[in-house]
């Protein structure tokens, strides 16, 4: 597997070591229809085995050098989180109607944050793999809630505007305490490539309200000149047509958001990734995804329309061209061949998945 | 001896080395390096591949061997855990997947249909009347403050008569009902409920319905709404539903559900309209009137807002509209009823 002719040492004495994803939509396709219909059948209970299976099917398709990554989290581990996480859904919903306790648990949430930040990477990275050795996290409740605190203050101080450097604080303790083996990783300085993704999705987002604006007003006219539109009206009634297309624009509005995200998500991650890496003695490797950005903008598009046409049937088809579209152009960039080196990782496993699920319920961008 | 190929790591460094596993009486037998390994059967776990990934069999030394050929490896060991096996089997056979998607399309239904009204029934009852109220008050400040809703043009006694009719019509109820007049341009003829007891009556609803006993069918309605407490029913069915439907997409945004959530939500409340409806027409009968009295009372409105906003103002019969159409509200089980007084 990790032989040396697989990857020549191009100029500059660098190593690239690939990415690669294999997974096919036939199969996710397949996975993703029998989890959904077994989460249902038991209620829900085998929503836990469903996240497990996706994971490995999906990391167990995706390569590095050769060598597979995997996914090891315990479904029982991942329910227990998943019933912490309803009781806390329903302790919100519930108090709705008392302000006062509404804005307590609001508080708490955000006063955990930090430590469920922390709970929640230490189960992720414990429990993936690469070539099967697991991943860690080694950052603390108390750098966490450093790093978090300097975060906020700054974008609260700067009314938002900061926050490219906000994000660079928060994701460089994220970053810097993950390893595998006795290599770290790290974030260099990447302020400046931040503020110029920021604008850049905001450019993305013009031009995707353009494109759903053009789209949606030929559908619109289709149904109009077809007849449809009439035939609708006949059968049920002009309001039951006013109030499509009331849907038709709202479901609009929402992909051209969903689109605008996904493409700020990639940009920044984009930045993130191109600034992160490898050290370990002697070695020194970085990550490089050379994705350009007209590709980028297509991809979000194209997802939105599919989703908007197959009325959301297309997700496996989308999940599974979006992953292969990022890892395709993923490398590693190392001095040296990594089977060469002396990775040693200590035993580190990790069944509590609580603090995952309720960060998961949160929101909470951890970036991995 | 069967010999199956298979790729070896030790589980902390990236080394990977090609291997030969083979069993003898109920040792597995593990040939790599030219040196020779055993472990005992027991102290094995075969993990079966997801989809297409191949096997891995966790050796308690923490390595790990993956297995290409899946079939081998399984009958060597002696075959999967139970639950993994039905999951292979589930994942394999498409007739198994097509009689799970019938099972769980009866589930949904059931759950959709009863199940959750049926949670949603039962939780809402725990919530206390006085919180129901503060519920109601706030809602209230919120309009009166927005500008939508002005003083009466009516006066107290007005207010004070009407609450006294609609008081006579409920005896025993575990509410005070509390009725409140506003002017308001921009809802137009409406009256509807807040939870913990409030009615709201539109003076343009006054103007409209000139019947007191019409008026006070429709103020039954909307304390049908109260007593069922469907306003924290429908709170609850929604919420639950959207994390029902969650769950079950699993990854999936939850922007893909907007359309289904707002299907249902509109479904559900076509449902607490004709609950309230039955409430208003049994406590009609009680007090010696038509239950007639409310779809006429409806066919009022309509006729008002199709009049001056077009007929497409009117949303009868509508997979997304709120409110069963009139139609057959004017036929209270069933009854035929009169044709519209003056």
């Amino acid at each position: 597997m990790n032989q040396d002719q697989h990857h020549p040492a191009p100029p500059g004495g660098k190593y690239v070591l690939s990415f690669a994803f294999t997974a096919t939509t036939r199969a996710y396709y397949r996975l993703w229809l029998v989890n959904m219909v077994l989460t249902i059948v038991t209620l829900g209970i085998y929503s836990a085995w469903a996240k497990v299976r996706t994971q490995k099917y999906l990391l167990g398709h995706t390569t590095l050098d050769g060598g597979r990554f995997d996914y090891h989290g315990k479904p029982i581990a991942i329910l227990k989180g998943r019933l912490i996480m309803l009781l806390a859904l329903a302790a919100w919903t519930f108090s709705e109607s008392l302000p006062l306790l509404h804005a307590a648990i609001a508080l708490l949430a955000i006063a955990a944050a930090p430590w469920l930040g922390v709970q929640a990477l230490r189960f992720r990275l414990a429990n993936t793999s690469w070539n099967q050795m697991r991943f860690h996290f080694s950052g603390s409740s108390a750098d966490s809630y450093k790093a978090f605190a300097k975060s906020w203050a700054l974008l609260i101080l700067s009314l938002g505007l900061a926050w490219p450097w906000a994000t660079q604080i928060k994701q460089r303790f994220i970053t810097g305490h993950s390893t595998l083996g006795q290599a770290r990783l790290q974030l260099q300085p990447c302020t400046g490539a931040l503020y110029r993704a920021a604008l850049g999705t905001a450019l993305a987002a013009v031009c995707y309200l353009l494109g759903t604006g053009m789209i949606g007003g030929m559908i619109w006219q289709a149904a109009t000149l077809s007849g449809l539109a009439h035939g609708i009206a006949v059968q049920f009634g002009e309001a039951a047509l006013t109030q499509l297309d009331i849907v038709f624009f709202a479901m609009t509005s929402a992909l051209w958001v969903m689109a605008t995200l996904a493409y700020a998500r990639m940009a920044i991650s984009r930045v993130l990734i191109n600034h992160t890496t490898l050290q370990l003695a002697a070695l020194e490797a970085c990550l490089v995804w050379s994705l350009p950005t007209r590709q980028m903008l297509g991809l979000h598009f194209s997802n939105m329309l599919a989703l908007l046409l197959s009325l959301g049937l297309a997700w496996p088809w989308i999940r599974i061209r979006t992953l292969r579209l990022q890892l395709q152009p993923l490398s590693l960039r190392s001095s040296s061949d990594l089977s060469a080196l002396p990775l040693y990782t200590p035993d580190n496993r990790l069944d509590d998945a609580r603090g995952d699920e309720l960060a998961e319920l949160m929101a909470l961008d951890l970036g991995w | 001896m069967v010999t199956i190929k298979a790729l070896w790591r030790d589980g902390k460094t990236p080394q990977v080395q090609v291997a030969n596993v083979g069993r003898s009486g109920d040792e597995l037998l593990l040939l790599r390096d030219g040196v020779q390994y055993r472990y005992r059967l027991a102290d094995l776990r075969l993990e079966a591949g997801v989809a297409d990934l191949p096997d891995t069999l966790q050796l308690p030394d923490g390595g790990t061997l993956e297995i290409a050929d899946r079939i081998a490896i399984r009958r060597l060991i002696g075959g999967l855990s139970w639950g993994d096996r039905s999951g292979h089997w589930l994942q394999q056979s498409w007739r198994a997947l097509a009689g799970l998607a019938l099972l769980a399309i009866a589930v949904l239904w059931l759950g959709y249909r009863h199940l959750l009204p049926l949670a949603a029934g039962a939780l809402a009852p725990l919530v206390p009347v006085a919180v129901e109220q503060t519920l109601a008050d706030s809602t209230l400040q919120w309009l009166d403050q927005s500008g939508a809703t002005g003083p009466s043009r009516h006066g107290e006694a007005r207010r004070a008569q009407l609450q006294q009719q609609l008081q006579t019509l409920l005896p025993g109820s575990r509410y005070r009902y509390r009725l409140l007049l506003r002017d308001t341009a921009a809802i137009g003829p409406n009256a509807f409920a807040l939870p913990g007891g409030t009615i709201i009556v539109t003076d343009q609803l006054l103007a409209l319905i000139r019947h007191d006993d019409e008026l006070l069918a429709i103020l039954a309605h909307e304390a049908g709404h109260i007593e069922a407490r469907h306003g924290l029913r429908s709170a609850l069915q929604s919420s639950g539903l959207l994390l029902a439907l969650s769950l079950i997409t699993g990854d999936a945004s939850s922007v893909l559900l907007v359309l289904p959530v707002s299907l249902a939500n509109a479904d559900y409340s076509r449902e607490h309209e004709r609950e309230a409806d039955r409430f208003a027409y049994a406590r009609l009968r009680e007090h010696g009137l038509s239950p007639c009295l409310l779809g006429q009372a409806l066919v009022r409105i309509e006729t008002d807002i199709a009049h001056r906003h077009g007929d497409a103002a009117v949303s009868d019969g509508s997979w997304f509209a709120s409110h069963p159409a009139t139609a057959e509200r004017s036929r209270p089980d069933g009854v035929r009823c009169p044709p519209l007084p003056d």
